[in-house]
């Protein structure tokens, strides 16, 4: 047989998000301490879907729809926490010039003499 | 001072000379252990050196990981243990393993080439009427373009691999997969994976077969 590859440290590390949770699992009596390790299972456990992902795929479709249609669209400039492009651009209020409100002449009553 | 429990192996099993474990036997079973300073909790260290001792180990025999950080007041406690896992079990295990070690193969493919394709297929039209249920959409359709695509790409590993069972991936673009492979197959199945150019390819092994345990079965007093 031939000699087994070694994983490497770092190959290693990787693989025990996957690891921490698996293997044969002895009854109560026996105590498992997993204290001080649950950081290595916190890149696992990550919820993947984020909202800001789903809009990153949704924009990409937009551009590829709009390319398949002959429209040359550019992407505009990444922005927001996951490299997003504004999507939901227009759910930010454009900018409004200040109301400038005139006072009505307000007539003054004279009071009579 | 009590015990870290590691793995379950043959008493026969020959541990290598600079392995940081030592063997408790249970009639021809051992339970792979390490000195423990009480109350102290695991390091990443630990962990990995735990990992580490394991793979170690796999030239020798088949192991039986246990969960990392199992611990056990003293010797008399770790056969409690290993008798309660439950010996026929146990020597089932063993044997279905032996000569076989867990590979791990992950592959990352290009968002905008995954996007392309769920494209081109059609099914994902680009009005955003739900932004989520969208999304949803495109993300099964990206995983199930994934898989298929690393069906074709680790059809060389899958012919000599025994088993194999998909792991939990980071994102919707990977596709993590554990393979049961022979340990003379090892050198083979990663040779496979280097030769992959496509996409970015890993492969990390050989580790002891943690997917492919199936949970102990009680036995029956009938003997069936």
């Amino acid at each position: 047989m031939t000699a087994p590859v070694v994983p490497n440290s770092g190959g290693l590390a990787d693989v025990l998000n996957v690891l921490l949770d698996k293997g044969l699992v002895i009854d109560a009596s026996v105590r498992v301490s997993l204290i001080g390790i649950e950081i290595l299972a916190i890149d696992i456990k990550v919820v993947i879907a984020s909202v800001d992902t789903y809009i990153r795929y949704l924009e990409a479709m937009q551009r590829l729809e709009a390319t398949r249609r002959g429209v040359v669209t550019a992407a505009p400039a990444a922005q927001g926490i996951s490299g997003t492009y504004g999507l939901l651009a227009s759910a930010v209020p454009a900018m409004v010039a200040p109301a400038v409100v005139t006072p009505a002449a307000v007539p003054v009553e004279e009071p009579e003499q | 001072m009590s015990l870290y429990l590691h793995g379950v192996v043959r008493a026969s099993h020959r541990l290598p000379d600079d392995s940081p474990f030592r063997l408790v036997d249970v009639d021809d079973l051992a339970a792979v252990v390490s000195d423990r300073q009480n109350d102290q909790v695991l390091t990443e260290q630990e962990v990995v050196a735990h990992l580490e001792g394991l793979c170690a180990l796999l030239p020798g025999g088949p192991v039986l990981p246990l969960r990392i950080g199992t611990t056990a007041v003293d010797e008399a406690a770790t056969r409690t243990a290993v008798v309660a896992l439950g010996p026929p079990s146990l020597r089932h295990h063993l044997d279905e393993l032996d000569g076989m070690a867990e590979m791990h193969v992950r592959l990352v493919f290009d968002e905008n080439t995954a996007l392309r394709a769920v494209h081109d297929r059609g099914v994902v039209t680009s009005r955003a009427v739900d932004v989520v249920a969208q999304g949803e959409l495109i993300a099964r359709e990206i995983v199930a373009w994934r898989r298929k695509e690393a069906d074709a790409l680790l059809a060389p590993v899958a012919a000599v691999a025994k088993a194999m069972a998909l792991l939990d991936a980071p994102a919707h673009t990977e596709e993590a997969r554990a393979y049961l492979v022979p340990l003379d197959q090892v050198e083979a199945a990663c040779a496979a994976v280097a030769k992959i150019s496509e996409v970015t390819a890993t492969c990390t092994g050989p580790l002891p077969a943690y997917h492919f345990l199936d949970p102990p079965r009680p036995a029956s007093r009938w003997g069936w």
